[in-house]
């Protein structure tokens, strides 16, 4: 068994050793004190072989338990029982078995206050920006021109109420810079647009909501959940600001953004 | 079709939430968001699967003080936005 700790969200993960000794290696240094929710990764070889990657799979929910079905899977989230397993055909990679941790770390962080974003966090003077938007958005490519500066990760974070406002915890779900800063307090959303000039653009607090539900994964296709999700990205709102960045493809955009929040 | 006399209502599982004059609507089985203003958020809560969007915009049209084939058009305008978007549906009968 191993464990996975992100931000005081802690998983217990079950398996056979081939299948934990590349997770083990790749989160050697996400292991929690506590053992967390179990994760069981079951090889069944009656399963079909994958048809394509796991990630390909897009969750279904059905009275609070999350199913994450393709070919060659069968995973299953059961919070209010405290389960979470992975059937998954024996040619299953470590990228496929990672995919259902981070799913079932999506749900749990959730369950215990807490929110995944899709965003790079960057730490800047001592404060966490998160550079959020979806696949395609420009993260890794802002977090890659953020010369020097910690990057906590490029495409997934996790954000935790804090005294006062929320902090920032790096997870290990994409590329890090300075790994040794582990959080921040967050500072501000900032929606990634990528254009021919550097700006902050002014949105409602309605289109932000919007915007940030649309980048919290997993969790935003749950029917049953979204109502919760709109109500804790809203109370983050009211302490932390968002806006739009637009960007152009250089690190200018840092200048944008001391010039508004010193 | 959609018309003016269409029934619409919200489709099972969209979740609206207030945000300033704002309303934020999110269907999560079709991954859409929208965000309408405080016209479209009017016209949202005015949908409930028995009043035929002609009878909305009369309302609305007297609510806001415009001209009824100007709210008749928005309206017919923002219904066929929810409907392509699967956060309404026709109500049947």
């Amino acid at each position: 068994m191993s464990t996975l700790e992100i931000g005081g969200i802690s998983l217990a993960l079950e398996g056979p050793e081939d299948w934990l000794v590349p997770l083990d290696a790749a989160w050697a240094t996400w292991n929690g004190p506590e053992p967390g929710m179990p994760v069981q990764l079951l090889p069944d070889a009656t399963l079909p072989a994958p048809a394509g990657p796991y990630f390909e799979a897009r969750p279904r929910f059905a009275d609070g338990v999350c199913y994450l079905e393709a070919p060659g899977f069968a995973g299953v989230i059961a919070l209010a029982e405290g389960k979470a397993a992975l059937r998954a055909h024996p040619a299953a990679t470590a990228s496929d078995l990672s995919y259902f941790v981070r799913t079932v770390m999506a749900l749990a962080a959730f369950e215990q206050g807490t929110l995944l974003v899709h965003g790079a966090g960057i730490v800047h003077h001592d404060v966490a920006y998160v550079l959020y938007g979806l696949s395609g958005s420009g993260k890794s490519t802002a977090a890659t021109l953020s010369t020097g500066q910690p990057v906590l990760n490029d495409d997934l974070l996790l954000l935790r109420p804090a005294t006062p406002g929320w902090e920032v915890h790096a997870t290990p779900f994409g590329r890090r810079r300075h790994p040794e800063v582990t959080a921040a307090p967050l500072r501000a959303l900032l929606r990634l647009v990528q254009a021919p000039q550097d700006a902050l653009e002014a949105i409602s607090s309605a289109q932000a909501l919007a915007e940030l539900v649309a980048n919290s994964p997993v969790v935003n296709a749950d029917v049953a959940r979204a109502p919760l999700l709109l109500q804790r990205w809203q109370t983050v709102l009211q302490e932390i600001p968002a806006y739009r960045l637009h960007f152009r493809k250089a690190n200018t955009f840092w200048e944008v953004i001391d010039a508004h929040f010193g | 079709m959609l018309t003016l006399d269409s029934r619409v209502q919200p489709a099972p599982g969209v979740v609206v939430r207030e945000s300033g004059d704002e309303l934020v609507v999110v269907a999560p089985a079709q991954g859409k968001y929208l965000v309408l203003n405080r016209t479209g958020a009017a016209v949202f809560r005015h949908i409930n699967g028995e009043t035929p969007l002609r009878d909305i915009a009369g309302a609305l049209s007297q609510d806001f003080q415009a001209p009824v084939d100007r709210v008749q058009a928005d309206v017919l305008h923002l219904a066929a936005q929810l409907l392509e978007r699967g956060m309404i549906v026709l109500t049947e009968g």
